[in-house]
């Protein structure tokens, strides 16, 4: 145990070998990313896979961890960002970065460990959850998004773990054709949607804090599968009922459909 | 680089069913099947379907644990044919903490991993021990060393993840 981890000793003693073995992905390096990205560095992980095409914009300064005007007028891509950012807690990290799809990246994002989605739409996400499931690689999503209730903003957002073989995002009802539908019919239409860095950050530490659950085991828990919903405007999380709902084996990535997809 | 990555589930399944008692077999193994996969430099080898060996199919031989007929074997190698999996060998030493494998384990596995090598050396193939919380495993192919290697990384994937890494 190094001195710059002796506060978190209760985590256990293979902690931070686990922490230094283990391959996290990271795909989407904004407002939700950043936070997760700055919180494995100062956690211990050593080996790290940035996916993100974008470059900082000016209305990325609201929530983006890292980044500054520099960066903006810069056209500084946010991987890099997130790179810089790390290294700077730890120079010993192996920090991956992909400035683009992360689809072009298939062969490096099947190495990860566990991957971390930040990313904001039902599309991508079930792309990523499709590809964590068919690699036998665990999945936390999260991301937010701001409502108008009886003309009042309303700020929701969600944490889900999806493990290979538990409940996936559509046995959980987050994703599915009615949502991925419409969707597609706005594509193009909605512009940026709304994000703030309190929401942000209360998501990625969750599903930080998760992460950290499945690879220590330190608090004894031990879940097939989560659902946490943060409601925004009381700032309070609860475990959303679908999850007690959800089949408890999923039945759209059998466990028995790994790897590439191939003909015999 | 070689990874081997098994879901808590499968991991379960083999234990259930290497921890069944036999009539005269002093334990039970089984084979494990994996998908074959390419990494951007090496191989990743995702488990996913466990197949026991049936009762009629061990021999009495007080001298090892476990002793079976050459059906079983020929089964397995079909899987690998007609599926295309790469199989390990599977067996459980019970107690808690990372197995390893014993003399016997590996006098046995040098006769068997041949036939799997030889009848799809495109793919690896290997041997895998488990204890209750816990494995171990052994990898050959046409292109590896005579006495194999063992993975880079082997993981059991499920509400607890559990990493192996080998940095030798």
């Amino acid at each position: 145990m190094t001195n710059r981890h002796a506060r978190q000793s209760f985590l256990g003693t293979h902690a931070p070998n686990t922490f230094a073995n283990c391959v996290v992905a990271i795909v989407g390096l904004g407002g939700g990313g950043s936070h997760i990205a700055q919180q494995l560095a100062h956690i211990g992980f050593l080996n790290v896979q940035l996916y993100d095409g974008d470059a900082a914009e000016l209305s990325n300064l609201n929530r983006l961890i890292g980044a500054s005007l520099d960066d903006v007028q810069n056209r500084t891509m946010k991987v890099d960002i997130a790179r810089r950012m790390m290294l700077a807690v730890n120079p010993d990290m192996r920090i991956e970065t992909f400035a683009g799809n992360w689809q072009l990246a298939a062969q490096s994002i099947r190495e990860a460990d566990v991957i971390v989605s930040c990313v904001d739409s039902y599309a991508a996400r079930q792309d990523i959850e499709a590809t964590a499931r068919r690699f036998l690689i665990p999945l936390l999503d999260i991301g937010m998004d701001v409502h108008l209730i009886d003309q009042r903003p309303h700020i929701s957002g969600q944490v889900i773990l999806s493990l290979p073989g538990g409940p996936c995002m559509k046995c959980l009802g987050f994703l599915s054709d009615d949502n991925l539908q419409k969707e597609a019919e706005q594509y193009g239409a909605a512009g940026g949607r709304p994000q703030v860095v309190w929401a942000n950050g209360v998501l990625a530490s969750i599903a930080v804090g998760l992460l950290v659950d499945l690879l220590t085991g330190w608090n004894g828990l031990s879940l097939a599968g989560e659902y946490l919903h943060f409601d925004g405007n009381t700032h309070l999380v609860s475990r959303s009922p679908r999850l007690e709902f959800a089949p408890k084996t999923c039945l759209h990535f059998p466990l028995a459909e790994v790897g590439d997809p191939v003909f015999q | 680089m070689i990874t081997l990555r098994i879901s808590d589930n499968l991991f379960e399944e083999m234990l259930h069913d290497l921890r069944r008692p036999h009539e005269y077999a002093g334990e039970r193994v089984g084979f494990m099947h994996c998908r074959q996969n390419s990494l951007r430099s090496g191989s990743l080898l995702l488990a996913h379907k466990y197949q026991p060996i049936r009762d009629d199919q061990y021999l009495e031989d007080a001298s090892v644990g476990a002793r079976f007929d050459g059906s079983s074997i020929r089964e397995a190698m079909q899987t690998a044919l007609t599926e295309g999996t790469s199989v390990f060998h599977v067996h459980l030493h019970e107690h808690r903490g990372q197995p390893r494998f014993s003399g016997i384990d590996r006098r046995e596995m040098r006769q068997i991993m041949p036939c799997f090598v030889n009848l799809c050396p495109e793919r690896l193939h290997g041997a895998l021990v488990l204890s209750a919380d816990s494995a171990f495993a052994n990898v050959w192919g046409a292109d590896l060393a005579p006495e194999g290697q063992g993975p880079d990384k082997l993981s059991l994937v499920g509400p607890r993840i559990k990493l192996w890494v080998n940095h030798d």
